[in-house]
């Protein structure tokens, strides 16, 4: 059988896929229509529409796709979209709770009413404020609270008295004393001395003093009553000020109780408040304005609401303005507290005190009734943050509770708000891996968020699409505030479009990097005072950013040229290749060129991969390096056992290895050093081989052949050089037009092969070969010396393993 | 009339606090010079002195012995507090003043120590006997701090006929200034006639200071109907007069 013929280098159209100005019917952006719709992300998009429309529980939206390919700009469309036809959500506020003052009671109102309650609230104390005072001033209040205090001093005073004339009856004086009062023996209406007492008989003496010791007892008695008939005056005296302001205050009250009628909880907390200030109606005498109050002479400084009329407050958590249609909202920063809500303190006095008016809303308070929008990354990395958004969802409560209260790292009294009811569809916008993590480790996540919209990175460039990519162009020019762009520089954002996705025959759709490429267009068309951005401008802004990210590309192949990392481009050397590998640094990627080495010599281990020896080489890269031996196996060695060993290694590679992109070059280099066929060193290889020997695509191929070809080119372009690739690759292609340039001037090539004889074939200079009939490789080919060396080792260790005879032999003329 | 020296009974009772307050305020704001007399009831100290001396605590109810020289001990305690509180009222309200302990009844050491003053303050427990008994001791115009007066209550004055309208006038001017929210006057006259021509004159006066002040005619000055309308007015103070001296 005949050899095939060695592969052809690729003709230059094959290496990029230009767009052709011409084709562009327009002048230049200006005469282009907005592209209203989303381009290339219909799956997506129909997700949303899905996940949007559905009022289910648990039908929340993941939207997934890379940064920058305008995730959050298509969900808020959506959502913008559909909130003004969702009715207003209700607005909430937290009032006071007479019953448990610690639980702040959550009361729902009308859209737009809950500034007007506040107000009403605020009103309602200001003219308690002056009624009740007035009220007091009555001459009615007055005369009937002297007759209670009168009433209880009297009876305090009567009944001392009582005990006072009872001693008086007994000639016997009550005496006030410091701490209290004494009793003392009268003489002629005044109290005896001690010497006319002493003059009494002992009989009388004792008589006297019995008689004191009951009064004693008397007295003990009247005055242990006091505090029953203080409080018996104080109930008075509030039943006495709850009759008095009474009137004042009903009247207020059901005004307003009239005014809420359709909101019985409002009405009940009116009542509740009626009740309070019936109660408390001291509050409204208290501290005159201007009076500061002050403990130890230190004035202390008491926030409003704490103030005992601060109780009749009304605080406003969120509030909408009526007919305003569902909310939208973006919360940047997810942290916990920002989710839902805190309870912030204020010091006094060296404490931290609270109250229901320092409750503040999270974004599960503004959003309810509509969408919350969450970046799933900043949730996630928000420390309990995630737990609270599970939380929420499904126990379809808002608890405004602090991390410190939840771990109970904090033994402050708290507050713990009445819970808000949780209605609102929430969309996390993430990465893929995210979502696919926590499908899979998360067990809450998949009945939390039933809708996947997943996000393309790029579009088919196939016909007509060129035309819609221009129109996305000018899109964003106009949105973006740039100069049109004329059909050159369209063209050439086509082109950059399809290189950014990687293959010629696609369009990268992510909008935040063809964003930036307008925005740096426009300014060197602003540099250059152009009023139209042209294809130099787009090809400087692709230089430039290039340039500022190429520092290391630069440092690598300066090294290479000279000679400290040693890779050659002209010449030939038996089992040494030149591998292609790309080097990825944040969001710039570059190629380069790596000398692969192998070394065979008689043994039982197959092919050994140093780099996963030394640990620098990853697991793709070992598999890669494995499915050699199984291809020299079923290639070379079926009959027999592969008696080889042998080494690879990427030379002066000192940061590690991944990936089986070099595994055809691998391969080559081995074949290279088993049959002793030199390989061009001008020629550099890329393409993953399985173990048929069939070259199978890889990634980065432009940039692999950038790098070489940038090698080359500083060394000086020769004609022969070239790059290797798998077939498979040429629709990826999309090389810088430099390359395509020296392709066109025949100074440089680029190779298709689809197997690893033609590789081989092309690395070697010479035919690879193949079976023929009766399974024999062409005598002197490649393959046949490859063959034969395989045969010779596995023949040798026959022979090594042949018996004693033979370990004699061998032992023969080892020193005894 | 001029108050040029006031005399105040101090003792025990916690209600002497509001009589200083009041005899302070009244010397500052007339320029007067207080004489505080702090009374140490003679009653007490023979009590102290019986061999079963012993007090019932106010709010204890506890019964403890009562020794004379913790008593003495306390009442120079109480004296002290006096002194330093007069002392304190004296900087903020810039008036001369000097501090007497004697030993008595109240009435008696008080009506001794007014001769020569042109007002006497005194607190009372309550109103009563003992509020007679002073006003009728003293032989100079009285000024009497009740327990139950309250802050915003008016002064309440008890004007004998025989005190000159003019001078009646210019006395309770500036202690209405000083004391209490308004003014009412009980002329106390057994002739109702010359009750009324007292009031008409009263009431010119007062026209023509520029004063008000509410007028009742109280034909009997006994204790039962003095309480009853002092219950009625509430008063933050009562003040009752005496025909001057000078007059």
């Amino acid at each position: 059988m005949p050899n095939p013929r060695p592969a052809l280098p690729l003709e230059p159209p094959a290496l990029r896929r230009t767009c052709d100005p011409a084709s562009l019917n327009f002048k230049t952006t200006d005469d282009l229509e907005d592209f209203a719709e989303v381009l290339g992300q219909s799956r997506a998009v129909e997700a949303i529409r899905f996940g949007v429309g559905m009022e289910r529980d648990g039908y929340n939206l993941y939207a997934m796709g890379p940064e920058g390919i305008g995730r959050h700009t298509i969900v808020r469309r959506f959502l913008e979209q559909r909130a003004p036809q969702r009715p207003t959500p209700q607005d909430w506020c937290y009032v006071f709770n007479f019953a448990a003052p610690d639980k702040p009671r959550a009361l729902a109102l009308p859209a737009g009413s809950a500034q007007r309650f506040r107000e009403d609230l605020q009103r309602l104390v200001e003219d308690l404020r002056t009624g009740i005072p007035s009220a007091f001033e009555a001459d009615e209040y007055r005369t009937r609270l002297q007759e209670i205090e009168s009433e209880f001093e009297q009876r305090h005073e009567q009944a001392i008295e009582a005990v006072g004339e009872k001693a008086k009856g007994q000639g016997i004086a009550l005496v006030r004393t410091p701490g209290g009062f004494g009793f003392a023996p009268m003489h002629k209406d005044k109290v005896m001395s001690p010497d006319e007492f002493h003059a009494l008989s002992e009989a009388k003496q004792k008589k006297v003093q019995d008689a004191i010791s009951a009064l004693e007892q008397d007295l003990a008695r009247a005055i242990q009553e006091v505090p029953k008939m203080r409080r018996e005056a104080q109930r008075k005296v509030r039943e006495l000020n709850r009759q008095v302001i009474g009137t004042t205050v009903t009247g207020l009250i059901e005004e307003l109780k009239a005014a809420y009628v359709a909101l019985p909880p409002v009405v009940a907390h009116l009542e509740e408040v009626h009740e309070d200030v019936l109660d408390h109606a001291e509050f409204f005498r208290q501290t005159k304005d201007g009076e500061q109050k002050s403990l130890f002479g230190i004035p202390v400084g008491e926030p409003d609401s704490e103030s005992a009329l601060g109780r009749y407050q009304v605080n406003v958590l969120v509030e909408h303005a009526a007919d305003s249609g569902a909310p939208i909202l973006y919360e940047d920063n997810p942290t916990h507290d920002n989710l839902v809500g805190r309870v912030e303190h204020v010091a006094q006095m060296g404490t931290l005190v609270t109250n229901f008016m320092l409750i503040k809303a999270g974004a599960f308070h503004r959003a309810n009734g509509g969408y919350l929008v969450l970046d799933a990354l900043k949730v996630l990395q928000q420390p309990f943050a995630w737990e609270a958004l599970k939380r929420a969802m499904r126990s379809r409560e808002i608890r405004t509770e602090s991390l410190g209260q939840m771990l109970s790292l904090v033994s402050t009294v708290g507050l713990k708000p009445e819970p808000i009811a949780f209605d609102q569809k929430v969309v996390l916008v993430g990465e893929r891996i995210f979502y696919y993590l926590l499908q899979a480790y998360d067990p809450e996540f998949p009945e939390l968020f039933k809708v996947a919209a997943d996000f393309e990175e790029d579009i088919e460039r196939g016909p007509g699409a060129d035309l819609v990519y221009a129109r996305v162009i000018a899109t964003v020019a106009r949105r973006e505030k740039l100069r049109a762009l004329d059909r050159g520089a369209v063209a050439r954002l086509i082109e950059q479009g399809a290189r950014a996705a990687g293959d010629s025959g696609k369009l990268s759709v992510v909008m935040r990097d063809l964003t930036d490429l307008l925005r740096e267009s426009d300014f060197f068309a602003n540099a250059a005072g152009r009023a139209v951005v042209e294809a130099p401008d787009v090809d400087r802004a692709i230089e430039a950013r290039e340039e500022r990210q190429s520092r290391i590309r630069e440092r690598v192949q300066e090294q290479m040229r000279k000679g400290t990392v040693l890779i050659d481009t002209e010449g030939s050397r038996v089992g040494q290749v030149n591998g292609l590998s790309v080097v990825q640094l944040g969001e710039f990627m570059f190629g380069m060129p790596s000398r692969i080495t192998a070394r065979v010599r008689l043994g039982h281990g197959g092919v050994v991969d140093i780099e996963r020896e030394a640990e620098l080489g990853g697991p793709l890269h070992s598999k890669g390096v494995m499915i050699l031996s199984g291809f020299l196996a079923g290639h070379y060695a079926t009959d027999r056992p592969l008696s080889l060993s042998a080494t690879l290694v990427f030379e002066q590679n000192y940061g590690g290895v991944e990936g089986d992109s070099a595994s055809c070059a691998e391969l080559c280099a081995l074949l290279s050093a088993l049959a002793e066929a030199p390989i061009r060193q001008s020629i550099a290889m890329t393409g993953s081989v399985n173990q048929h020997g069939d070259v199978q695509a890889i990634g980065g191929v432009n940039e692999k052949i950038e790098g070489f070809f940038d090698l080359c080119r500083a060394r000086g372009l020769t004609g022969e050089q070239g790059v290797v690739i798998p077939a498979a690759n040429v629709r990826h292609l999309m090389l810088r037009r430099d390359v395509v340039e020296a392709v066109e001037a025949g100074r440089f090539r680029v190779y298709p092969v689809r197997t690893v004889d033609e590789a081989l074939a092309l690395l070697s200079g010479e035919p690879a070969g193949e079976r023929d009939a009766t399974g024999r490789f062409p005598a002197g080919s490649v393959n046949a010396r490859v063959e034969q060396r395989l045969a010779a080792f596995a023949e040798r260790v026959r022979t090594f393993a042949a018996g004693p005879a033979g370990k004699k032999e061998w032992r023969r003329g080892r020193p005894k | 009339m001029r108050i040029r020296r006031i005399v105040v009974g101090l003792d025990i009772d916690p209600q002497s606090r509001a009589a200083l307050a009041a005899a302070a305020m009244l010397a500052g704001e007339l320029g007067a010079e207080l004489e505080a007399l702090f009374v140490e009831s003679d009653e007490l100290h023979r009590l102290a002195g019986m061999p079963f001396a012993r007090e019932t605590g106010f709010t204890s109810a506890s019964t403890r012995r009562l020794d004379p020289e913790a008593l003495e001990r306390s009442l120079q305690a109480h004296a002290e507090e006096a002194r330093r509180a007069i002392e304190a009222l004296s900087q903020s309200r810039a008036f001369r003043w000097s501090l007497r302990v004697t030993r008595g009844s109240m009435a008696e050491e008080v009506r001794s120590a007014a001769t020569g003053s042109d007002l006497t303050v005194v607190a009372v427990s309550r109103w009563g006997p003992e509020a007679v008994r002073l006003a009728r001791e003293t032989p100079v115009s009285l000024l009497v701090i009740p327990r139950s007066g309250k802050a915003g209550g008016p002064l309440a004055a008890l004007c004998p006929v025989a005190v000159a309208p003019e001078q009646a006038i210019a006395l309770l001017g500036s202690l209405a200034g000083a004391v209490g929210d308004g003014l009412t006057i009980m002329v106390v006259g057994e002739q109702l006639a010359e009750a009324k021509r007292w009031c008409e004159k009263a009431t010119k006066l007062l026209e023509e200071q520029g004063r008000r002040a509410r007028l009742e005619i109280v034909r009997d000055s006994q204790a039962e109907a003095l309480e009853a309308a002092l219950k009625r007015l509430a008063p933050r103070a009562l003040a009752i007069l005496a025909p001057s001296p000078t007059a």
